[in-house]
C-alpha cells in the first residue's frame, strides 16, 4: 500500500493520485501548522501556563493536527469506508447537496476561508506575531519611527499610530467581531425559526400578528433600528448582540413561514397527520427538519450581513466596548491616517470584506446545493 | 389601477403606525424615564417634575402612546437638545439632501445594474459574466463605509491628473468653503463635484446587488415562449433582448426596488458620515454623540416611514409595468 | 424547384447538460400551396425539426449538424448569415406556436404585437401599420378587430390568442406556414374553428402549410400529405387519404389504433405500449422495435431505410411499381424522395419498415 506515505505527509499520496484540491489542502494544513508549531515553539510551552486562551489554541492545534492525519488516513488508505458512509445519509435533507456544492468552486472557496477563519479565530495566540496591545515606541528607550510604519516583512501589515502590529491586532480583532456576530446570528435564526415555523403552521391569527410584526421590524434600515437601540440603552456587548439578534430575525422567519406553508400541503406531512400524531411532533419532527436547508442557507448569508452591521457598529464607536477592537473600530481610528498611512485603514476594510465575501460565497453555494426549488428551475 | 392603488395606500398606513409604534417601545424600554434626557447638572427635583407633566408623563402609558403618536404622526417631534430648535425644522433642512444623495445613486444603480445584467445574461457562462459575477459579489460583500474611506483614498487623496485632467475629487461636505463668492455656473459645478464621491460610492454599493438579480431574472425570462415568438416573428437580437425580454424581467425588479429602500438608507447613513454630507444619517450619528435622543427618535422613525413610502412606490411601479395589475383584473 | 427540400437534416438539442440527436437524417419536401401534416408523439421530434426550419435552435443551445441541407425556393438555409435569415422568420416562413398563453408577450398588447411582425417585413408607417393590423385581425376572425387591438393577452380567451397568433405569423405574407400543435392548448370546439381557419387562409393565400401535431385527426381535415415522425426519423410519408386508409408502418398503425372512434364501437382502443424513448438513448436497429408487436430478430439489429413504395390506389402515385422489399443487404435500392424531380412529388408513399413495404394491398 502506498498509504505509509501519507502516515508521515498527509496528503501526499492523494497528490500522488491526482486528486490535487484535497491533498493539496491536507498537505498544506499539515506542513503549515507544524511550521507554525516549530516558530511559536515557546509560546506552545507557554500555554502549558498560560491562560485559557491559549490552552484553547494549544488544543485546537493539537486537534487539527490529528484531524488531518486522520482524514488524509481514512481517504488516503483507499478505503471506501468514505463513500458508503455519504450513501448512508441519503435522503437526509442536508446531505443530498454535497455532490452539488462540491462541484461549485466559488462555494467550496467560501467553505474553506469560512473554516480557514474559524480556525485562526481558535489559534490567535499562536498565530499572532505581536501583542495587539503593546506599544513599543512608547517603551522605555522605545523608537517614535515605529509609528505608522509601512508594511515590511517584520509587521506585513504595518503599524498604526501607536506602534501596534495590525496584523495581530486583526487577528485578534477577528475574535471579537467574530464571537459577537456568531452570537448574534444563533440568536436570531433560533427565534426566526419558532416564530417562522408558529406562524407557518398554526396560520390565522398568530400567523398574522407574527407578520405584521415581522412587516414593521422590517421597514427599518437595521442600522437605523441598531442606532437608535444602542444610543438609547446602556452600552454592552450584551446589548449589541441583541440588537443585532432583534434586526435580522425577520430575514429567518420569512424563509422558514414559506417552507413550512408549502411542506404542510406535501404528502408525507398528511401521512403524519392521519397517523394522529400530535401537531408538536408533526411540525418538529417531520417539518421542520425539511426546512433547515433553508435555515442553514439564510443564516450563512446572515453571518455576511451581521458581520457588516458589527462593523459598521464599531466603526461609528457604538459598538462592543472593549480593550481589543473590533475590525469596524480599527477601521475608525485609522481613518485619522488615511494621507500618509493607507495600510492602517485598507487592512482591517479589507478582512471584513473577504470575510463576508466568504461567508456570502458559502450561502449562495448552499442556496444552490440545497434549495430544491432553485434545484427544480435549473433542471427544466 | 385605482383600486389596486387605494388597497395599497391603505395597507401602508397600519404599517407606518407600526413604525411609529416600534419607535414608542424603543423610547419606553429605555432606562431612565424620558424626562431624565432633559436633565442637566444643577436642574432641581421640581424643574425635572414640572418638564415631566409637561411632557405628559404623569398620564397611564397607553395615554402617553396615544398623544405620543397623535403628535409624531403630525410632524411634531418636539425640540432638539442640542440646539434648542424644533426637531421637525433640523429634520426638513437636511432631509432633501439624503434625498438628493439617495435618488443619484440609486437611479445610477439600477442603469448600470440593469445594463451588467442583461450583458450577462445574454453571455451566461462566458468570461465576462464570471468576471462580472465575482466583482459584484465582492462589492456587495464589502462594508459601505470601507468602500467610502478607500474611494476617498484613491480618488482625493492620492489623486492627480490624467490626461491633464484633474482627478482630485472633494472627500466631503457638499460645497467648497468658499462657495458663497463662486458664480452661478461654478456654484453648480462645486455642487456637482461634491456629489461625485459620495453618490459613486453609494452605486457601487448597489449595483452588484441589482446586477446579480437582474442577471437571473433575464435567464428566467429569456427562455420564456414569447422570446422564441419574438424571434420567430424575425425582430433583430437586440430588440428581442432589451425590448421583449428586459422589459418582462423588469417586473420582479421593480420590487427589489422596494427591498433595496433599506439597503439605500443604510448605505446613506454610512456614506453621510464619512463624506460629511449633512443629511439625515449624518445628523442621526451626531445627533446619537451628543445624546440628543428627540432627534434620534425621530430620525428613527422618519427612515422607517420613508423605507414604508419606498416600498409603497416600488407597489404602484408594479402596478404600473405590469399590464396584469394595471387593468386591475390580474 | 420545390418552396421547401430538406435533406438528411440532423438536428441536436441540449438537455441535462448532454446532447441528444432530436431530429436525425430528414428528408422532406413541400410544394408551394402545399398542406403537409407532420404527426407523432411528443418526442418525436417535431418540434425541434420545426425550429431547424426557422433556424432559432442555436438560440435554445440546440443546433444542426453539418451535412444537413434546408434550401427554400433553393437557397440554403443552413449556416445562412443571421440578417438573412431574420428576413426570412416571420417573412417567406412564419411560425405559429403550440400554447397562445405562453407564446404572447405579457406586457404589450396584441395589437402592438402585430405590429411589430408587420413593420419588421414591410416599410410601413405608423398608420398604415396600424391599419395592416386591423385588417390582419379581421383576417383571422378576430371580431371588433379595433378595440382587441389594444387588448392586452391575458384579456383574450385562448382561441382569441391563437387568432392573433395567427395574425402575427400571416403579416409577413409567408410562403410557409409552420403551425407547431396549433390547437392541441384548445378546447374541442375551438380546435375545430381554428383548423378551418387554418385551411382557409392556406386556400386563399395559396400558402403552403406544415402542420405539426400529435393528432392524426386534425391532421387529416387539413393536409393533403402526411409525414409520419418517429424517434428523429419518417417512419412513412405519403398521400393521407392513403396512408389513413392502409397504413404500412406498425408505429402509423398504432397511432391510428390509438384514436377513438366515434362511428364504430366495435373497434377496440389499442394505444401502443410505453413511450417514445429519450433522444440521447435511441434504441439499436429499428427505432420503434422495442414497442412493436410485430418485431423479429432482424429489428432489433439493422435499421430499415426508407423506401418508396407503389401505391395501389393511385393517389398521386409516380413511382406505380410494387417492389418487395427484403432485409438490408439485399439487392434493393433506396429510393427516397430525392430522386427525380416534378410536382407531387412528395406525395410518393414510401415506408421505413420491411415488413409491411410491399404493396400488396391486402394487410390482415
Amino acid at each position: 500500500m502506498g498509504s505509509w506515505m501519507g502516515l508521515a505527509l498527509p496528503g501526499l499520496p492523494h497528490l500522488h493520485r491526482g486528486k490535487w484540491l484535497e491533498g493539496g489542502v491536507l498537505l498544506s494544513l499539515w506542513l503549515g501548522l507544524l511550521a507554525l508549531a516549530v516558530v511559536r515553539f515557546d509560546r506552545i510551552v507557554g500555554a502549558f501556563r498560560g491562560g485559557l486562551d491559549e490552552r484553547i489554541a494549544l488544543l485546537t492545534l493539537v486537534l487539527v493536527l490529528v484531524g488531518v492525519w486522520a482524514w488524509a488516513w481514512r481517504s488516503g488508505s483507499g478505503a471506501l469506508s468514505g463513500q458508503e458512509a455519504g450513501k448512508g445519509h441519503v435522503g437526509r435533507p442536508l446531505s443530498g447537496g454535497w455532490a452539488a456544492f462540491r462541484r461549485n468552486r466559488m462555494a467550496l472557496l467560501g467553505l474553506g476561508a469560512a473554516v480557514a477563519l474559524y480556525l485562526a479565530m481558535l489559534l490567535t495566540p499562536l498565530l499572532a506575531p505581536f501583542d495587539p496591545l503593546s506599544m513599543p515606541a512608547f517603551e522605555e528607550g522605545g523608537d517614535l519611527g515605529l509609528r505608522l510604519a509601512p508594511p515590511s516583512a517584520v509587521h506585513i501589515m504595518g503599524t498604526d499610530q501607536y506602534s501596534r502590529d495590525v496584523f495581530s491586532r486583526i487577528l485578534y480583532g477577528a475574535r471579537i467581531s467574530l464571537i459577537i456576530v456568531l452570537l448574534a446570528v444563533g440568536i436570531s435564526v433560533a427565534l426566526g425559526t419558532i416564530l417562522g415555523a408558529v406562524a407557518g403552521y398554526l396560520g390565522g391569527i398568530p400567523d398574522a400578528v407574527i407578520m405584521r410584526l415581522l412587516d414593521m421590524f422590517m421597514a427599518f434600515p437595521s442600522i437605523v433600528l441598531l442606532l437608535a437601540i444602542v444610543a438609547l440603552f446602556e452600552p454592552s456587548a450584551f446589548l449589541v448582540i441583541a440588537a443585532l439578534a432583534l434586526t435580522q430575525w425577520p430575514y429567518t422567519t420569512r424563509i422558514v413561514r414559506g417552507e413550512i406553508l408549502a411542506l404542510k400541503e406535501r404528502e408525507f406531512a398528511e401521512a403524519a397527520r392521519a397517523l394522529a400524531f400530535s401537531r408538536g411532533r408533526v411540525l418538529f419532527r417531520h417539518l421542520l427538519p425539511n426546512a433547515m436547508p433553508s435555515v442553514v442557507v439564510v443564516a450563512s448569508l446572515g453571518i455576511g450581513n451581521t458581520i457588516v452591521l458589527e462593523a459598521g457598529l464599531s466603526f461609528l464607536g457604538l459598538g462592543v466596548p472593549s480593550d481589543i477592537p473590533s475590525w469596524g473600530t480599527m477601521v475608525d481610528q485609522g481613518r485619522a491616517y488615511l494621507l500618509d498611512s493607507w495600510w492602517v485603514v485598507t487592512f482591517p476594510g479589507l478582512a471584513i470584506a473577504l470575510a463576508v465575501l466568504a461567508f456570502n460565497l458559502l450561502g449562495d453555494g448552499l442556496r444552490d446545493a440545497l434549495d430544491p426549488r432553485q434545484g427544480e428551475r435549473l433542471a427544466r | 389601477m385605482l383600486v389596486y392603488a387605494a388597497r395599497r395606500v391603505l395597507a401602508a398606513v397600519p404599517l407606518l403606525l407600526g413604525v411609529a409604534t416600534i419607535v414608542f417601545v424603543v423610547l419606553a424600554l429605555a432606562p431612565g424615564d424620558p424626562a431624565s434626557m432633559y436633565l442637566r447638572p444643577g436642574m432641581s427635583p421640581e424643574t425635572l417634575d414640572q418638564i415631566r407633566r409637561n411632557m405628559g408623563l404623569d398620564a397611564p402609558l397607553h395615554v402617553q402612546y396615544g398623544r405620543w403618536l397623535l403628535s409624531f404622526l403630525q410632524g411634531d417631534f418636539g425640540q432638539s437638545l442640542a440646539s434648542g430648535i424644533p426637531v421637525k425644522d433640523r429634520i426638513l433642512e437636511v432631509l432633501p439632501n439624503t434625498l438628493l444623495l439617495a435618488a443619484v445613486a440609486i437611479l445610477l444603480a439600477f442603469v448600470a445594474g440593469i445594463f451588467l445584467g442583461v450583458m450577462q445574461a445574454v453571455r451566461q457562462h462566458s468570461p465576462l459574466d464570471s468576471v462580472l459575477s465575482g466583482t459584484s459579489l465582492f462589492f456587495y460583500s464589502m462594508p459601505s463605509f470601507w468602500l467610502a474611506i478607500m474611494m476617498v483614498l484613491v480618488f482625493s487623496v492620492n489623486a492627480g491628473t490624467v490626461w491633464g485632467w484633474p482627478v482630485s475629487l472633494p472627500p466631503s461636505g457638499m460645497v467648497s468653503d468658499g462657495y458663497d463668492l463662486l458664480g452661478p455656473m461654478a456654484r453648480v459645478r462645486d455642487r456637482l463635484l461634491h456629489l461625485v464621491l459620495p453618490a459613486l460610492t453609494l452605486t457601487l454599493v448597489l449595483t452588484g446587488g441589482i446586477a446579480r438579480y437582474v442577471r437571473n431574472s433575464m435567464l428566467e425570462v429569456i427562455r420564456q415562449d414569447y422570446i422564441r415568438t419574438a424571434r420567430a416573428k424575425g425582430l433583430p437580437e437586440w430588440q428581442v433582448v432589451w425590448k421583449h425580454a428586459l422589459r418582462n424581467a423588469l417586473i420582479p425588479v421593480v420590487t427589489l426596488l422596494g427591498v433595496y429602500f433599506p439597503l439605500l438608507l443604510s448605505g446613506t447613513v454610512f456614506i453621510e458620515y464619512v463624506f460629511a454630507w449633512p443629511g439625515m444619517g449624518r445628523l442621526m450619528v451626531d445627533s446619537i454623540l451628543l445624546e440628543d435622543y428627540p432627534v434620534v427618535l425621530a430620525g428613527t422613525f422618519l427612515f422607517g416611514g420613508m423605507v414604508v413610502l419606498g416600498n409603497l412606490l416600488a407597489d404602484l411601479l408594479y402596478g404600473v409595468v405590469d399590464p396584469r395589475i394595471r387593468r386591475g383584473d390580474g | 424547384m420545390s418552396l421547401l427540400e430538406i435533406r438528411n437534416l440532423r438536428s441536436v438539442f441540449r438537455t441535462r447538460g448532454e446532447e441528444a440527436r432530436a431530429v436525425d437524417g430528414v428528408d422532406l419536401t413541400m410544394e408551394r400551396g402545399e398542406a403537409v401534416g407532420l404527426v407523432g408523439e411528443s418526442g418525436s421530434g417535431k418540434t425541434v425539426l420545426a425550429l431547424s426550419i426557422l433556424g432559432l435552435l442555436s438560440h435554445g443551445s440546440g443546433r444542426i449538424l453539418p451535412g444537413s441541407s434546408i434550401r427554400l425556393r433553393g437557397e440554403e438555409m443552413v449556416g445562412m448569415k443571421e440578417r438573412r435569415l431574420r428576413q426570412i422568420r416571420g417573412g417567406a416562413v412564419a411560425m405559429v406556436f403550440q400554447e397562445p398563453m405562453t407564446s404572447l408577450n405579457p406586457v404589450f398588447t396584441v395589437g402592438d404585437q402585430v405590429l411589430e411582425a408587420v413593420k419588421a417585413h414591410r416599410a410601413m408607417d405608423g398608420r398604415e401599420g396600424w391599419a395592416e393590423v386591423i385588417r390582419l385581425l379581421r383576417e383571422v376572425g378576430i371580431p371588433e378587430p379595433e378595440q382587441r387591438a389594444g387588448a392586452y393577452p391575458h384579456q383574450l380567451s385562448g382561441g382569441m390568442r391563437q387568432r392573433a397568433m395567427i395574425a402575427m405569423a400571416l403579416a409577413g405574407s409567408p410562403a410557409l406556414l409552420i403551425a407547431d400543435e396549433p390547437t392541441s392548448a384548445l378546447d374541442v370546439t375551438v380546435q375545430a374553428q381554428i383548423l378551418e381557419l387554418l385551411k382557409r387562409l392556406q386556400s386563399r393565400f395559396h400558402m403552403a402549410l406544415l402542420l405539426i401535431s400529435h393528432d392524426v385527426g386534425v391532421v387529416s381535415r387539413v393536409c393533403q400529405t402526411m409525414v409520419v415522425l418517429y424517434a428523429g426519423k419518417v417512419v412513412e410519408k405519403g398521400p393521407t387519404q392513403d396512408i389513413l386508409r392502409s397504413p404500412r408502418h406498425p408505429y402509423t398503425r398504432g397511432l391510428l389504433g390509438s384514436r377513438l372512434f366515434l362511428k364504430d364501437r366495435r373497434r377496440v382502443l389499442r394505444p401502443i405500449p410505453g413511450e417514445v424513448p429519450e433522444a440521447n438513448a435511441w434504441p439499436e436497429g429499428c427505432r420503434f422495435h422495442p414497442r412493436c408487436s410485430e418485431a423479429w430478430h432482424l429489428c432489433g439489429r439493422e435499421e430499415p431505410r426508407l423506401v418508396a413504395m407503389g401505391l395501389g390506389r393511385g393517389a398521386g402515385a409516380r413511382e406505380g411499381d410494387s417492389r418487395v422489399v427484403g432485409p438490408p443487404g439485399g439487392s434493393l435500392s433506396e429510393v427516397g424522395p430525392t430522386d427525380r424531380g416534378g410536382e407531387g412529388r412528395s406525395r410518393a408513399r414510401s415506408v421505413r419498415c420491411w415488413l409491411f413495404s410491399g404493396d400488396l394491398g391486402e394487410e390482415t
